[in-house]
């Protein structure tokens, strides 16, 4: 069998791999960015304890992260119930939910990228732009965001492969359902529980080497090009 | 033109500063390091809280935020932004101004031209000398239009060569735009050279004005030793 010729299950797995990562990696970008730029400059009572409950996901076995999810988001979870009552949104067992886990266990990764871009942006250039009239957003868009950019794009790529990898929380809060929640280490697992799997699992396994050794050599290039242009 | 009067103003090692700058004078503080020169500025931007009152033209500015203090500060370390080439670091800090495209365009390139770096308007911080960076950093601080100029120590990280260029070149432009301006330094010869007036800050305290011509008496420099 060639190994360039996929076949539908390893297309399906595949773009639903990178389709749950993408959405994972753009939906927690915001949040990431302004949690990083919290922990790096401010002072508040409680910090340690954001900062720990952030890194938790690091930390804590996958399983325990997507069994918390299930709890709390599945259908009858505390949130998970009034947001399928009130809003219809249901995350369990479906792509979305696998979009959810995904972002938990790779925010801790998008979080420490980001925070240490933003204690590398001398504070001196922050307090010359407000002198040169820009307020607090405007030093934050035009300063503080394009001196971050290669520890975000380090962040984005990490936090990407690492969703590209997840499993455990991925297989207790959203299960195994192909083509819904199926993405490639999951279709992976399931060949090898099969007879005659060794093949296809060898296969998804390269694929997976594959895209991400492609996804961090982008971030390589992309990172050194916005380093360059931050150097002259 | 702006009259810059400052009462009792203290905070961290300054205590209780009284000053008046007078419209388009270039007033020099003398003092050591640690004496509250760089604060001082900082204060004046708001950059750093204080007590006592400051105002612009009888105006109290005191609760005014940094970006609304039209003030233009050439820091030590010129702080010109490394991802910005020269062009783009004078349209950034008239962006407040708000002026039209074309306009900006020629007020920048009549500032690059006027301060002798026009052929560098394209390059990065890091592709110019010393010599080029500190004007660069001039002209934006006087992109702003600003109300008084705050310049601090700017000569300090450059050889004596070039800073010997450079201070007839800046009391130039000090005089062509009018501007209010507040200078530290702990170099006396640099003081003496660019003052219209001294004064001189020890400890927190400003303690004497002696006049640029006078310090040059052996017994003023006495005066002004630190």
């Amino acid at each position: 069998m060639d190994l360039f010729d996929l076949t539908p299950v390893e297309i399906e797995a595949l773009r639903l791999s990178l389709w749950v990562s993408g959405w994972a990696v753009a939906a927690s970008l915001p949040l990431g960015i302004l949690t990083a730029w919290i922990l790096a400059r401010l002072r508040f009572p409680g910090k340690n304890l954001l900062d720990g409950l952030i890194h938790l996901p690091l930390v804590l076995p996958p399983v325990v992260t997507g069994y918390l999810l299930l709890v709390m988001l599945g259908r009858n979870g505390t949130i998970g119930a009034p947001l399928h009552k009130y809003l219809g949104i249901v995350l369990a067992f479906n792509w979305k939910g696998a979009v959810l886990a995904a972002a938990v266990m790779s925010f801790p990764l998008l979080v420490r990228a980001v925070r240490l871009s933003v204690e590398s942006v001398d504070p001196g250039l922050e307090a010359a732009a407000r002198t040169l009239g820009a307020g607090p957003v405007g030093v934050f868009i035009t300063v503080t965001l394009p001196l971050m950019a290669p520890g975000i794009i380090t962040g984005i790529i990490l936090a990407f492969a690492r969703s590209l990898g997840e499993f455990g929380a991925t297989i207790t809060f959203v299960s195994n359902i192909r083509g819904q929640t199926q993405t490639l280490p999951l279709a992976l697992y399931t060949l090898t529980q099969v007879p005659d799997g060794e093949t296809g699992a060898m296969r998804l396994c390269i694929l997976s080497v594959l895209v991400a050794m492609a996804a961090l050599i982008c971030a390589e290039i992309l990172a050194r090009r916005f380093a360059a242009r931050i150097q002259g | 033109m702006t009259t810059i009067r400052l009462e009792k103003v203290s905070t961290g090692v300054l205590k209780e500063i009284d000053l008046t700058i007078a419209e388009g004078e270039l007033f020099v503080l003398l003092g050591p390091s640690g004496a509250g020169k760089s604060t001082l500025l900082q204060v004046i931007a708001g950059l750093l809280p204080c007590t006592g009152r400051i105002f612009f033209n009888g105006a109290c500015i005191d609760r005014l935020s940094p970006h609304q203090r039209r003030v233009g500060y050439l820091f030590q370390d010129l702080l010109l932004f490394p991802h910005l080439t020269v062009r783009k670091n004078l349209q950034l800090a008239m962006a407040h101004l708000k002026p039209g495209r074309r306009a900006a365009q020629e007020k920048i390139r009549g500032l690059l031209d006027r301060f002798g770096i026009l052929p560098l308007a394209d390059r990065y911080p890091a592709q110019m000398s010393g010599g080029e960076k500190q004007r660069a950093a001039l002209a934006r601080a006087i992109a702003t239009d600003p109300r008084i100029l705050l310049l601090d120590e700017p000569f300090s990280s450059l050889d004596p060569q070039n800073a010997e260029r450079l201070r007839p070149e800046l009391k130039a432009h000090q005089r062509h735009f009018r501007i209010t301006t507040l200078f530290v330094t702990h170099n006396r010869e640099e003081a003496r050279q660019l003052a219209d007036r001294i004064g001189v800050l020890r400890a927190g305290r400003l303690t004497d004005y002696p006049n640029p011509v006078e310090i040059k008496k052996p017994e003023e420099r006495a005066a002004v030793h630190f």
